[in-house]
């Protein structure tokens, strides 16, 4: 092969590889210097968002750090698309539909009470949360009617 | 040492993504708890001999006993040790991809950097780091058998013999597929690498011929058969009760078609864990990317291979008999054999490793050839295209590690759940190691699936 082509080829097979595997290796040294890698890295959530993208790791450390599961955080695009709304844990689990994230935001703190089981029976019923509905009526008579009753959206 | 350079840079990246993945809980969590309780390292080792009807893995228990006992003189940090531990495995298998490789020109230098993206970017290569249970046992098998191979490759002394031994010895006490040090060295030889004397290889074959006693007339274990575990066939995944219902009477045929579509997973990137996926990502609409990114890489860099292997180098000799390119066949055809019961591609990863070293090699001599001008002027945009695609899989390795990383750290939620304390470990020091565990790898976050842009699973594919 002539000289000029082999090193054109040369530099064709090498370029592309070297190029992600630096910038990876870049990535990996600040990974290890800095806790979180440049591609792809943990981004900051709040607890209603960490509930809506089911991380249930995530709901755990916030809550064991101190994070108050009966307040209202805000989910961006996540509950709701494109939209900001502003719920308390236990309604995000019901958003989601799934009676495990309700069961483990409740084993960790939040409080299921006689003030706001009926709204989250009401949102779990009107979010077809068949599940979450089941488990609430299971602890607290559920209204006679959802009329009135305030819900997240 | 430019070669060197990049092998540091392909390591650090490894690193770096490997130990950011937490210590997993499903097949990890239970066998780090079962070890803690032992007596010594001793028992440990005589309860692998006989803790399961299938497998022989004392090494196993061994080595998570002694990562435990060290992440607690270090005061607890389990999670530096188990992923370090795994972090420097990494950094030695790309150590001795170098080291055999053994790039001495410039032109060598650019076909390692393509090699090292191949070896990276297999799809069989995240196995070898994703899961741990809770110590990646497959990426023990390829750590010693690239080492036997470089052992090969050696000058040979009755040092690197007893070496060759000790890895065999080693790796197939830790995992069955640890038996593949064994036709890597035969290889070898056959083709010609005194490295390992054919004292050497007499003493592994026996060692093999003692493990199969041991295994079989000793220990009295059986091997897997069909419908111990859901495998794909086709364009789907077949169940155990499916397996049964289907292959019971013809058992032959699932195993043969599992030995197939193992060999050409590492040749094609097609099937995976045996299922045709091409198939139904190509009925469900537009072909993803990552498709044509696998199959179109693979299928050219095979290409290479089979016109390396049927050619003859400069003096003539042919291209077939050297020792990357036996020994890629020897433990592609082992290793196929290995996958007869069920579809992994963590079983192949050997074998990919093994396919990067021949494509290394194919390379290298793509590059002395001599081909007409306007030959080579195709040959770059070509090779521009491969190489550009086996640097976007490498990049998905680290991609997958953070889908692994995601998995792995979600499952510690639900362990010393206050949902579940019948559950916890009765003994106060497992609990206390199992808690100090569980807080390691919550409190490190990483990145959410769900965040992660839609074109990631379009180019490297949904998890």
């Amino acid at each position: 092969m002539r000289g000029w082509v082999r090193a054109v080829l040369s530099l064709a097979l090498a370029l592309p590889p070297v190029v992600v595997l630096g910038a990876f290796a870049a990535s990996g040294v600040v990974a290890l210097i800095e806790g979180q890698p440049l591609f792809w890295p943990a981004q900051p959530v709040t607890l209603t968002e960490a509930i809506g993208m089911h991380d249930t790791a995530e709901i755990v450390r916030q809550i064991a750090l101190g994070t108050d599961p009966n307040r209202r955080y805000d989910a961006w695009d996540i509950l709701k698309r494109y939209q900001h709304v502003s719920v308390t844990p236990l309604e995000a689990a019901v958003a989601t539909r799934e009676r495990y994230l309700f069961e483990l935001i409740v084993a960790h703190g939040a409080l299921l009470t006689p003030e706001n089981a009926p709204a989250l029976h009401c949102f779990a019923v009107q979010e077809h949360a068949t599940e979450i509905a089941a488990y609430v009526a299971a602890r607290f008579p559920p209204p006679a009617s959802c009329d009135g009753v305030q819900l997240p959206w | 040492m430019a070669a060197w350079a990049l092998g540091a840079l392909t390591a650090v990246a490894l690193a770096g993504s490997v130990y950011r993945v937490p210590i997993q809980v499903a097949d990890s969590l239970e066998v780090i708890q079962r070890v803690i309780p032992m007596p010594s390292t001793t028992a440990a080792f005589i309860d692998g001999l006989h803790n399961s009807p299938t497998m022989l893995r004392p090494l196993k228990q061994v080595r998570t006993r002694l990562l435990v006992q060290a992440g607690e003189a270090l005061g607890g940090r389990y999670h530096l040790v188990f992923r370090g531990y795994h972090a420097i495995a990494g950094v030695i298998l790309v150590a001795l991809f170098v080291w055999v490789c053994r790039a001495r020109t410039w032109t060598d230098v650019a076909a390692l950097a393509a090699g090292l993206a191949v070896l990276t970017g297999m799809h069989t290569f995240v196995g070898l780091f994703r899961e741990a249970f809770p110590v990646n046992h497959y990426l023990i098998v390829a750590v010693s058998a690239l080492a036997t191979f470089a052992l090969a490759q050696s000058r040979g002394s009755w040092l690197a013999d007893l070496a060759a031994i000790a890895l065999l010895a080693s790796a197939a006490l830790s995992f069955e597929s640890g038996l593949l040090v064994w036709p890597v060295a035969v290889a070898a030889y056959a083709s010609g690498l005194r490295g390992i004397s054919r004292t050497g290889i007499v003493i592994m074959t026996i060692v093999v011929l003692l493990y199969a006693v041991l295994r079989v007339g000793y220990l009295g274990k059986h091997s897997a058969g069909i419908g111990e575990r859901g495998t794909g066939f086709g364009a789907s995944a077949l169940t155990d009760d499916e397996q049964v219902r289907r292959f019971g009477n013809r058992p032959f045929v699932l195993y043969a078609y599992n030995v197939t579509t193992a060999a050409a997973s590492v040749v094609l990137s097609q099937p995976q864990i045996g299922r045709f996926t091409v198939v139904n990502a190509w009925n469900n609409g537009p072909l993803p990317p990552v498709f044509i990114v696998q199959i179109g890489s693979s299928l050219l860099t095979s290409l290479l291979i089979a016109w390396y292997v049927f050619s003859r180098g400069p003096s003539g000799a042919r291209r077939w008999r050297e020792p990357a390119v036996v020994t890629l066949f020897a433990v592609l055809g082992v290793s196929a054999l290995m996958s007869y019961a069920y579809a992994k591609d963590e079983i192949i990863s050997t074998a990919g490793v093994f396919y990067a070293v021949t494509a290394y090699t194919a390379l290298r001599g793509l590059l002395d050839a001599r081909p007409p001008a306007w030959v080579g002027a195709a040959l770059v945009v070509v090779a521009l295209a491969v190489s550009s695609a086996w640097a976007i899989r490498s990049a998905g390795l680290h991609l997958r590690l953070r889908h692994g990383a995601f998995e792995a750290r979600t499952e510690w939620a639900y362990i010393l759940s206050p949902l579940a304390q019948a559950t916890w470990p009765k003994d106060a020091h497992t609990r206390q190691v199992v808690s100090r565990m569980r807080d390691e790898a919550l409190l490190h976050p990483t990145v959410t699936p769900a965040m992660l842009p839609k074109w990631t699973d379009l180019w490297w594919g949904e998890d």
